[in-house]
């Protein structure tokens, strides 16, 4: 959220947060450089290719922690600070694996008499078979994914193609995985023969996949779950079991999800999806009274989904009412900003008495 | 928009989960073997008297 346009709105956690990540490239590709040549690598091996892998094994490690952190979020709000800043994690990926293209070009290339960048492209062309399909393609591809979302990662673009556009193309870092995966497999795994490489890298990809499956499995559950009607009101909750400044996710009928907040006396129930990058409001909080995005922190006034002036983001609302301790919702979602009347506890009590 | 996001999402990482380790096995699985690296072989000298093939 920004009044005024700045570039990379910087604060301490985003310091801190590249800091850390940048010490730990560094100390990684140190450790590979110095110690791989005896541990890792079977047979005596070039500085340049040494540096390559270095730099190559780094790049897929950042990609699988990159998307294990969405998953591990939902599973566990402790790692929700790694997703913060996840767009600069993404960015320095891409660096590292466009060093690590520099080094095959430089070793594998540079002295092809054609140029080195048709080269890369053209020197294996087997693309019919299946063990010698071309690699670099692959890792090309992979770049080229990379490429795309670094250039669009920026808070213009989000806004520019609109959160579903920018979320659906950001998306691709799936199809980049996979590539990536088969680059390392049709390449290093092919002529290395040290235990530890398919290992890891037959490791990360399966990490990735479970926890990916175990949230779809978690959220296919919640989606299945019955949903208790009374009219056209869905029963979203018991209200002994709503936390004070906590949001609990409801599933309506349909597969859409509200987000309901109980703060001191009062409830509400808002859109779960943040204006910003569609993140889960329902698994955020209340903080100084507005409902906020467990993701990168934006606001939304609860009784009306709108962040505070001057800030302009809205989201739906919902229709909540008490009967008795059930807190019921109105499935129908109100338009972005549209005020709905929120539960006040003592008040509904007075009345049911 | 959300639903179909969740679908996609599970759709995507249905078709990896099945995809992915099968064809990085089959990668691993069918590697060829390595040529078994040659010990270094002295150069025959040529034969007294010369001679050639």
């Amino acid at each position: 959220m920004s009044v005024k346009y700045t570039p990379v709105q910087w604060n301490r956690n985003k310091y801190w947060y590249d800091a850390i990540l940048l010490l730990f490239v560094v100390l990684y590709i140190t450790l590979f450089i110095r110690y791989a040549p005896g541990l890792i690598q079977t047979s005596p091996i070039d500085g340049q290719i040494l540096r390559m892998r270095a730099f190559g094994t780094c790049a897929f490690l950042m990609l699988t922690f990159i998307l294990c952190l969405g998953p591990l979020a939902r599973l566990d709000p402790r790692f929700l600070p790694l997703l913060y800043n996840r767009r600069h994690f993404g960015v320095l990926t891409f660096f590292v694996a466009f060093t690590h293209l520099q080094f095959v070009v430089g070793w594998y290339h540079v002295f092809s008499p054609v140029d080195p960048w048709v080269s890369v492209l053209s020197s294996s062309s087997n693309a019919t078979s299946f063990l010698d399909f071309p690699i670099e393609w692959l890792g090309l591809a992979t770049l080229v994914i990379l490429f795309v979302m670094m250039a669009t990662s920026h808070d213009f673009w989000l806004k520019f193609l609109t959160p579903p556009l920018w979320k659906t193309l950001h998306m691709g870092v799936y199809l980049a995985y996979g590539l990536l995966v088969m680059h390392v497999a049709l390449g290093t795994l092919q002529a290395e023969r040290s235990i530890v490489y398919p290992l890891v890298f037959g490791a990360c990809p399966l990490l990735v996949i479970g926890l990916h499956w175990t949230v779809a499995l978690k959220d296919y559950r919640a989606d299945r779950a019955k949903v208790s009607a009374d009219g056209d009101w869905i029963v979203a909750s018991e209200l002994a079991d709503l936390e004070d400044s906590h949001g609990r996710t409801i599933v309506l009928p349909g597969g859409e999800r509200a987000a309901l907040f109980r703060y001191g006396d009062r409830i509400s129930a808002l859109s779960n999806v943040c204006a910003h990058q569609n993140g889960p409001l329902g698994e955020g909080c209340i903080i100084d009274g507005l409902v906020t995005c467990p993701w990168h922190g934006f606001q939304y006034r609860p009784e009306d989904g709108c962040s505070p002036a001057p800030f302009t983001e809205k989201v739906g609302t919902y229709r909540v009412k008490l009967e008795g301790d059930r807190v019921l919702i109105d499935p129908a979602m109100l338009p972005p900003g549209t005020a709905a009347e929120p539960i006040i506890l003592d008040r509904a009590r007075r009345a049911i008495a | 928009m959300q639903v179909g996001h969740r679908r996609a999402h599970r759709a995507i990482w249905l078709v990896l989960g099945v995809l992915l380790p099968v064809l990085f096995v089959a990668a691993l699985a069918l590697r060829p073997d390595l040529p078994v690296e040659a010990e270094a072989v002295e150069r025959l000298a040529p034969k007294a008297g010369g001679g050639g093939p």
